[in-house]
């Protein structure tokens, strides 16, 4: 026992040594050896050879010398350092040599890694680790809703309580308030909007942390009369008291409510569910009735889904109103909108696809490399090195340019996320997204891989000991060889596969986003717009004078120049107002479906439907409001068709009753087509119910049908609005086209990321088809020669060159078009009328390949056709 | 003997700790033995000897000294450790038993 441990710490003395003293051992190593060759050579001279014959022989005696100082090594073990250090530096020599070619390597690495790797940390940040705490995947936030969903409503303080005295799923829950504050006296100067989160006693302790400095929110700072406190955010405590201590104590103003900083939270610190809040003031007395945002942990080992049984459980026990539906607990991952986790995993398939395709060009130049070094090969074979030791050499080289490829496509990576974030449509969802440790491992292991993938070309070129016939066989046989000839071919026809799945993914989107723009919205959003008024200045209040200042109004805009209709609405097609109250339709027993406590309505004026381009399938108009009783109005009201077809699939909706809540009973009069907007799944046919605006309303949207632009109208309908009277307040522009066109945002932004993509790749792989056929041009230069020489025409010769291009982008679009129909069926939410196997684009797709393989084979073909036939012959 | 044999692979181990059982020895000393003590009928590749020494020194079955040679020469001495005496015993039987073995295949060919 004890034996075998002094030979164990003596064996790794040994390896020690050799590590640490390299160079010494190595010198031992090379005396040993000097010396034994001198004693032969005096032994031999002894036997009566001459100096010189003896040396000779002594050095034939022994063997080769840098065979065995090899083999040596290879006993010592340290051999891997010190290939490793060999290979390295006869890599970057290699490397110096051929600037252009590292240079294009590492390109190609850096932007296909660091593409990879700002995708990854937004997918890491958004699906992985959303909440950076300790019990990050057990926090939940709790929220309530109506209507089956459909209306996000709040929870108050006091069902809070009654909640967390009941619901035994959930550790701890705590209450706080993320909404915007106002910072600074308002009376001292400008003041500063930020994000802030108003929060309870315990918070703290919820998300296991500590302020950094000063203390924690106590339960004395929540009473009615306890001097308002506040705890700062890292930034604002540098921004605004430049780091200091003394900060604590002193008074910020929020919301015009001077309070006192108890203390400042560490730099990491965020509340979840509230990210880039600054200011977390302490919650103050307050109403039971205080609606609140509510954030919660689950008990360890419970899932989503048992919590919320337990709140559906409990919620059908309770006193409860019809129309709320049981809360619901949500991890920040469920909170992600289906359509963007869509567009995140759909970007990450890009990339990872530009990613394969970056490695296959990279595969196809250290191959071409290596076959251009087969004499060097071959060379150092003679010299000693064992195949092993060339295949790794061979993966040094590559995993060095994976590397350098790797560090660079930080700066790449860090480039992507900023443009991500720029895109203010997902930036809510990529805010977060950082360079974190996790995104670093991720792009270290990709390069990695990456080394590994494209390293394995050349690998197999030397391992195959092509590199010893090579020697013997001159250079022309073995980079021609059928097999080696097939691999470069597979790489191309792999990258023209892989870009023809991000082209169909393109162009089915293109085609996408048309069928949207023709789609039959069910109303004419072309032309429509609106401006939102309010009237609700004191001098305003009497309702005769409203409704003449609005007719006053509505003339004036009608006979502007250009606009053609004007009326009054709520809100505009595509926009709705939301009612809730139970339905009940006179007749039937109360409809208990939660889809029917909240309704989507639009109140307008009966002319509404005309200026808006909403048809009236069957039935009237409601009658307008009016005036002097203002009643009769509300006594009507139409029904879209499909509400219509629900409860009266045979037809007869006209003339039956309905009520929402308590209210009176209804007459529905007609039915109008249904508004649906492609690309807003939700919204499907949107409105339910448009009933009569009352004949002065308060607040409006002045609907408007005009030919001209409405930048041109807009200055005279305000100017119109104004002339009826300066007391009324002009607010915001809707445009229904603006409208429908952000509901396609998901598309359009796929669309144009998924493009970007689809470019690069199939830039890189008209470069792949390029040097192959280049090189394969280079490769037959002496075929070639002699078909001249045989009187082979120039068309000849270009077709026999552009023809291998098509072949082998032919190859590649077959294979692509299947693997494209496969993963467009992964995107088929995001289609709309629009098969994932559309003829039209697969078609499209083909035509653009063949081109891309034709202008990629054109130089190296006029290359092909100006070969001298002499020179070429002569060459060999 | 006409012809003289190559040590086959994994033998010359044995071969060099034989050889140093009797005295350390350099490098090349070690060889003159081998040739001494087969009479001239192995082979042994002078530089193949130096993989199998640092083989050996690194299962500690031999030790490396740097020394003087009787023509003041300096030169790397092995000898045999402890342990390297011991495995020279056991190999010594296992070969013996090798031998016998084929010796016995042979004997009953013919």
């Amino acid at each position: 026992m004890k034996r075998a441990r002094t030979r164990l710490v003596e064996r790794f003395h040994l390896w020690l040594r050799a590590l640490l003293f390299r160079t010494r051992v190595e010198t031992e190593m090379d005396k040993e050896i000097r010396i034994h060759l001198e004693m032969e050579t005096d032994n031999n001279i002894q036997r009566g050879m001459s100096p010189t014959e003896a040396k000779r022989a002594a050095l034939l005696a022994f063997g080769g010398v840098e065979q065995t100082k090899e083999a040596v090594r290879d006993e010592r073990q340290t051999l891997w350092l010190d290939q490793f250090v060999s290979d390295l530096k006869f890599a970057v020599r290699g490397f110096r040599r051929q600037p252009a070619f590292a240079a294009a390597v590492v390109t190609l690495i850096a932007l296909g890694v660091g593409a990879n790797a700002a995708m990854f940390s937004v997918v890491h940040h958004l699906l992985l680790a959303p909440l950076p705490y300790a019990d990050g995947d057990r926090m939940v936030r709790v929220t309530s809703t109506a209507g089956g969903g459909r209306l996000l409503t709040s929870m108050t303080t006091a069902s809070v309580d009654r909640w967390r005295a009941r619901i035994r799923t959930i550790e701890s829950i705590t209450v706080i308030d993320n909404r915007r504050f106002e910072l600074g006296d308002t009376a001292r100067g400008p003041t500063e909007r930020i994000e802030g989160v108003e929060i309870a006693p315990g918070t703290m302790a919820f998300v296991g942390m500590r302020p950094l400095v000063g203390r924690d929110i106590e339960a004395a700072d929540t009473l009615r009369d306890a001097v308002p406190v506040a705890l700062l955010s890292y930034s604002l405590w540098q921004r605004v008291f430049g780091a200091r201590i003394d900060a604590i104590g002193r008074t910020i103003v929020v919301n015009n409510v001077p309070h006192t900083v108890i203390g400042v939270m560490p730099r990491e610190f965020s509340v979840p569910f509230s990210d880039g809040a600054q200011v977390f003031p302490s919650f103050r007395g307050g109403s039971p009735d205080r609606s609140v945002d509510v954030i919660a942990k689950l008990r360890r080992g419970v899932t989503v889904e048992t919590a919320n049984r337990e709140f559906a459980a409990i919620f059908t026990n309770l006193d409860k109103n019809r129309s709320e539906d049981a809360p619901r607990v949500e991890r920040a991952i469920d909170q992600v909108p289906a359509d963007v986790k869509r567009t995140v995993y759909l970007m990450f398939g890009a990339v990872g696809i530009v990613l394969l395709i970056a490695c296959a060009n990279v595969a196809n130049l250290l191959a071409t490399r290596a076959w251009s070094r087969q004499r060097e090969f071959a060379i150092r074979a003679a010299m000693g090195a064992g195949r092993a030791r060339l295949v790794r050499q061979v993966f040094v080289e590559s995993f060095t340019l994976a590397l350098i490829g790797g560090a660079t496509s930080i700066a790449v990576a860090a480039g992507t996320l900023q443009l991500l974030s720029a895109q203010s449509q997902i930036n809510r969802y990529t805010a977060g997204s950082r360079l974190e440790p996790a995104v670093l491992l991720w792009l270290v292991g990709v390069s990695v891989g990456t080394g590994f993938l494209f390293g394995l070309a050349p690998a197999i070129f030397v391992s195959a000991d092509r590199a010893t016939e090579a020697l013997k066989a001159g250079n022309r046989s073995v980079a021609g060889s059928p097999s080696a000839r097939r691999l470069r071919g597979g790489l191309v026809i792999g990258e023209v596969a892989l870009s023809v799945v991000l082209l169909v993914a393109s162009g089915l989107l293109i085609r996408t986003i048309v069928a949207m723009q023709h789609a039959d919205v069910g109303f004419q959003s072309h032309g429509l717009s609106g401006v939102q008024i309010s009237l609700t200045d004191k001098s305003l209040s009497d309702s005769a004078a409203r409704h003449a200042i609005l007719e006053d109004m509505l003339a004036r805009v009608r006979s502007i120049p250009g606009i053609r209709q004007a009326t009054l609405a709520v809100k505009i097609p595509p926009e709705f107002v939301i009612g809730t109250g139970q339905l009940e339709i006179e007749g039937r027993a109360v409809l208990a479906s939660d889809s029917l406590s909240v309704l989507n309505l639009t109140i307008g004026r009966p002319d509404l439907f005309s200026v808006a381009g909403v048809r009236i399938i069957e039935g009237r108009v409601f009658d307008s409001y009016d005036v002097l009783t203002d009643r009769s109005g509300e006594a009507e009201l139409v029904v879209n068709e499909s509400f219509a077809h629900r409860f009266w699939p045979d037809g007869g909706a006209i003339g039956a009753k309905l009520r929402r809540g308590n209210g009176s009973w209804t007459n529905i009069v007609g039915i109008a087509n249904d508004i649906t907007v492609p690309g807003a799944d939700r919204l499907s046919n949107a409105v339910q119910f448009y009933q009569a605006i009352g004949a002065s309303p308060f607040r409006a949207t002045v609907a408007f049908r005009s030919d001209l632009p409405p930048a041109a109208v807009l200055p005279a309908v305000t100017l119109a609005i104004r002339a009826a009277s300066a007391r009324i307040k002009i607010g915001s522009t809707v445009r229904p086209d603006d409208r429908i066109a952000a509901w396609r945002i998901e598309h359009t932004f796929t669309l144009r990321l998924i493009g970007a993509f689809a470019v690069l790749a199939l830039l890189l792989a008209a470069f792949g088809l390029h040097a192959t056929i280049a090189y394969s041009v280079a490769q037959r230069t002496r075929e070639i020669g002699i078909r001249i020489a045989l009187g082979a025409e120039a068309e000849d010769v270009m077709s026999l060159v552009i023809g291998q291009g098509i072949k082998l982008s032919v190859a590649g679009i077959v294979v692509g078009a299947v693997a494209g129909v496969l993963a467009a069926r992964t995107m088929r939410a995001l289609l709309y009328h629009v098969a994932p196997s559309d003829p039209a684009t697969l078609i499209a797709v083909s035509a653009v390949l063949v081109g891309v393989a034709v202008v990629a084979s054109y130089s190296p073909a006029r290359r092909a056709i100006a070969v001298d036939p002499v020179e070429a012959l002569r060459s060999e | 003997m006409a012809t003289s044999a190559d040590v086959l692979q994994g033998t010359l181990d044995l071969l060099v700790l034989k050889a140093l059982s009797l005295a350390p020895l350099h490098g090349w000393g070690i060889s003159q033995r081998l040739q001494q003590l087969s009479r001239d009928a192995l082979k042994v590749g002078q530089g193949s000897l130096y993989p199998s020494l640092y083989r050996l020194e690194r299962k500690g079955l031999v030790k490396g000294e740097w020394g003087t040679t009787e023509n003041n020469r300096e030169a790397k001495y092995y000898r045999l450790t402890a342990a390297g005496r011991r495995s020279l015993a056991d190999e010594m039987s296992d070969w013996r038993q090798f031998v016998s073995a084929v010796d016995l295949v042979l004997v009953a060919e013919s």
